[in-house]
């Protein structure tokens, strides 16, 4: 792993060349072939993926069986927040649609240096929180159903 | 105005409720249009509406039209069959700006039915492939079953010439693709091609347009190169009859296509 | 110019309908002054004049005993120009589809008494209609045969306001005659071929120095009269930067949105289309008729109106005729009438609307 390789991913743009350095020894690559699972409700949740390559799913398991697609996320984006807070813990079922190809963070080494690197831990909140606010608007328009000529009333 | 006589030449079916109506001049007159301009179709004892035009620019004596049945005319026009006629004024309004994107990366963001306006810019860039750079289409409907141009689309992702990239709001158990808001799509087009110097056509319901504008400008597209395909009440079609403006524009005329650098001081009050 | 008795006003009537014009004027009926077709001078509203104010109209006899010492009334030559309800085709359905046929105009018309400012509101409507791409066809045909016998105001309305918006209240173009009603005579005096042509057969004569400067004094004495003031200095940047007003609420909690100041107003020009068909579905024509921006209807679009509240209905109409109408046909869409003012049923007046926004300029909306 390069930072050249970290480069592979908007994320990346977040960061100093310093900032890059100190991350590389976090990351590994990481491939995943379509149906394979990342992370399952309930599991630990000790990686942040950057999705650098292909299409992975937030899926949510129904009761007696199979799973929802909530939504799918594709490259250039990150995967995962779980690991930022006790209990560490995945809420939804995260699984490869395409091959995809990942970078994998460590989480507790990450924490611990957002900690420490009060700068760095800044940057990182924000990059994540851009991308959960960006998310959170998909969900609610997802939720109204922009597609219905139905009036939705205040 | 009066209408021009058009003949049903050939019906296909998009969805459920989505039909696309092949049809050609009775007096053998050759149709012209440019991708983005729209026609009023006249359904005998119904009425006119205005009806986006989804066919190949370069085919003289046919026309397309995608119509969905959502109202007295529209399914009128639906229920029509080979052989049967019905009435066109146009082609009206200023179309998408396809020479804009010359030399340059183009991105398509459609919702819905909102391809249909976009589908004629689909073929005027593989007709003269060479003259584009990237070509990338974000497509975005409700559930699997309102997809329209499934068969195209499916064509499209698997030539060369077209980055197609389809996401569902609702996933049914047998999609394997993308799915969330067609503007979840929108980080990912914009890894592949240079947004600031890009070309971007957008058309889909309001909503859906309101939010992937800001997503693309966000991202970088200049206001001046982005475009929507609004709509409006439209009586005339000619910008006489007044019900389709939006703020100084008369949409049958000065639009339907907008550049958004001219649109986004009034989208910031509403019920303009 | 020349001087015409005014016995021999009829004379002028005459002679139009001999050039093969139906002549339209003013006459009395249903309570007000209207259009309608004139055989005579005699038929004339002559000694009549109104009481106008926001959300009042009253008839009252005039002891002077003009003929044009009224102003306005309810109707605008638009209802002649661009009628209220107009067939525009229609369609028989045949074994070979569909058979459309639309009727030509071939009438000849002349307008007698067309004030100034109902003069700039035809040229107005003709900027919407005919400078077009694609003129409208009934309006060009009905426009084109038309004479224009314009008058200038000997007085102004309670609702005036010309002198304001520079449409009045003398003529500058446009007509083909124009009168000035004095106090002995009729001064006279021909804009075009055909207004030559007629005025030729008149037993007119050169009008004095005397009748000149009373015309003169007339036209001042009008507008220090005028009822009303716009201040139209920057009114539609002003009016576009306050979309947000709350004076917008404010007028839409009175507005009743019944849309009389759209039909009156003599450039207001929208229409709907709609399509009637006989009894037995084998013929249908499509009906244009008079609609407007105040009807809940007017912005349907798929199922839903895109102006559900009456404050965005009334901005939307006051917005068009004082600011959006600049950018779409290079200058104002209001004639200074005051036709809105007098027949608003609840008395809104769109110059003290306007002035409110000049006083609170920048305020925004408590509830936007």
């Amino acid at each position: 792993m390069r930072t050249a390789d970290l480069k592979k991913h908007p994320f990346a743009t977040l960061f100093t060349e310093g900032q890059l350095e100190k991350l590389l020894p976090l990351a590994r690559w990481v491939e995943y072939r379509p149906g394979e699972a990342l992370l399952r409700e309930g599991s630990d949740c000790d990686h942040f993926y950057l999705l650098v390559e292909g299409l992975v799913s937030i899926d949510l398991a129904l009761p007696g069986g199979g799973s929802r697609r909530l939504q799918t996320e594709g490259a250039g984006t990150e995967i995962g927040w779980s690991w930022l807070f006790p209990p560490y813990e995945a809420t939804f079922d995260i699984r490869a649609v395409e091959p995809s190809k990942l970078i994998a963070l460590d989480a507790a080494k990450l924490r611990n240096m957002m900690d420490t690197d009060q700068d760095f831990g800044n940057r990182v909140l924000k990059g994540m929180l851009k991308t959960f606010v960006g998310r959170l608007g998909q969900t609610r328009l997802q939720l109204l159903d922009i597609h219905s000529h139905r009036r939705v009333d205040k | 105005m009066i209408p021009a006589l058009f003949e049903v030449t050939e019906v296909s079916r998009d969805n459920e409720v989505t039909f696309s109506l092949e049809a050609r001049s009775k007096n053998g007159v050759p149709f012209h249009f440019r991708p983005g301009q729209f026609n009023m179709l006249y359904a005998f004892g119904k009425g006119e509406i205005p009806i986006s035009i989804s066919g190949k620019p370069y085919t003289d004596h046919t026309v397309i039209h995608t119509v969905q049945n959502v109202g007295a005319v529209s399914r009128a026009l639906t229920e029509l069959r080979p052989g049967d006629s019905f009435g066109l004024r146009g082609p009206f309004g200023r179309g998408w700006p396809v020479e804009k994107a010359l030399g340059g990366d183009l991105l398509l963001m459609a919702g819905g039915l909102g391809l249909a306006p976009l589908r004629p810019v689909i073929y005027e860039v593989l007709h003269s492939r060479s003259s584009f750079g990237r070509v990338i289409l974000l497509y975005g409907a409700r559930s699997l079953e309102r997809l329209v141009f499934g068969e195209e689309l499916k064509q499209w992702q698997d030539g060369h010439d077209l980055e197609v990239f389809v996401t569902l709001d609702i996933a049914d158990p047998e999609w394997n693709g993308h799915v969330g808001v067609v503007t979840s799509l929108c980080r990912t087009a914009a890894q592949l091609i240079d947004a600031s110097n890009a070309t971007a056509f957008i058309c889909g319901p309001p909503i859906m347009m309101r939010f992937s504008m800001r997503e693309l400008l966000g991202l970088g597209v200049q206001p001046a190169r982005c475009f929507v395909s609004l709509e409006r009440n439209m009586q005339c079609g000619v910008g006489h009859c007044g019900h389709c403006q939006y703020g100084p524009l008369f949409l049958c005329k000065d639009g339907p296509v907008i550049d958004c650098e001219g649109l986004l001081p009034w989208l910031k009050v509403k019920e303009l | 110019m020349r001087a015409l008795a005014k016995d021999n006003l009829s004379l002028l009537i005459q002679a139009l309908r001999e050039e093969g014009y139906e002549v339209l004027g003013p006459r009395m009926g249903e309570g007000a002054i209207i259009y309608g077709p004139l055989d005579s001078a005699e038929e004339l509203p002559r000694g009549w004049i109104e009481e106008q104010e926001a959300g009042r109209y009253r008839l009252k006899r005039d002891p002077a005993n003009r003929y044009f010492a009224f102003t306005l009334g309810p109707q605008s030559w638009k209802k002649y120009l661009h009628p209220p309800n107009l067939c525009l085709y229609k369609t028989k359905k045949t074994d070979q589809g569909l058979e459309f046929k639309s009727e030509s105009w071939h009438k000849k018309q002349a307008f007698l008494g067309v004030r100034a400012c109902e003069m700039e509101a035809i040229l107005k409507q003709d900027r919407v209609f005919l400078e077009q791409l694609h003129p409208d066809k009934p309006y060009q045909e009905r426009r084109e045969s038309v004479f224009l016998v314009g008058v200038n105001c000997s007085r102004a309305g309670g609702a005036c306001f010309c002198v304001s918006t520079e449409t009045g209240p003398t003529l500058k173009s446009g007509d083909d005659i124009t009168l000035t009603e004095l106090e002995e005579i009729f001064l006279l005096e021909a804009r075009s071929a055909r207004g030559r042509a007629v005025l030729g057969r008149l037993p007119t004569e050169e009008a004095s120095s005397h009748a000149l400067s009373e015309a003169a004094r007339q036209e001042e004495h009008v507008c220090r009269q005028m009822g009303r003031t716009l201040d139209t200095e920057g009114l539609a940047e002003l009016l576009k930067n306050n979309l947000n007003h709350p004076r917008w609420k404010d007028v839409g909690d009175r507005c009743l949105t019944c849309g009389n100041c759209t039909m009156v107003c003599p450039t207001c020009f929208c229409f709907s289309v709609e399509e009637m068909t006989d009894l037995a579905g084998l013929e249908s024509q499509r009906v244009r008729q008079w609609d407007s921006c105040f009807s809940e209807q007017f912005t349907l679009t798929s199922g839903n109106s895109q102006r559900s509240s009456a404050e965005a209905r009334y901005r939307q109409w006051m917005t068009h005729k004082l600011a959006t109408w600049h950018d779409q046909f290079d200058e104002s869409g209001c004639v200074g009438c005051g036709r809105c003012i007098v027949w608003c049923p609840v008395g809104i007046d769109i110059t003290e609307e306007a002035a409110v926004i000049r006083e609170k300029d920048g305020a925004s909306h408590a509830n936007s």
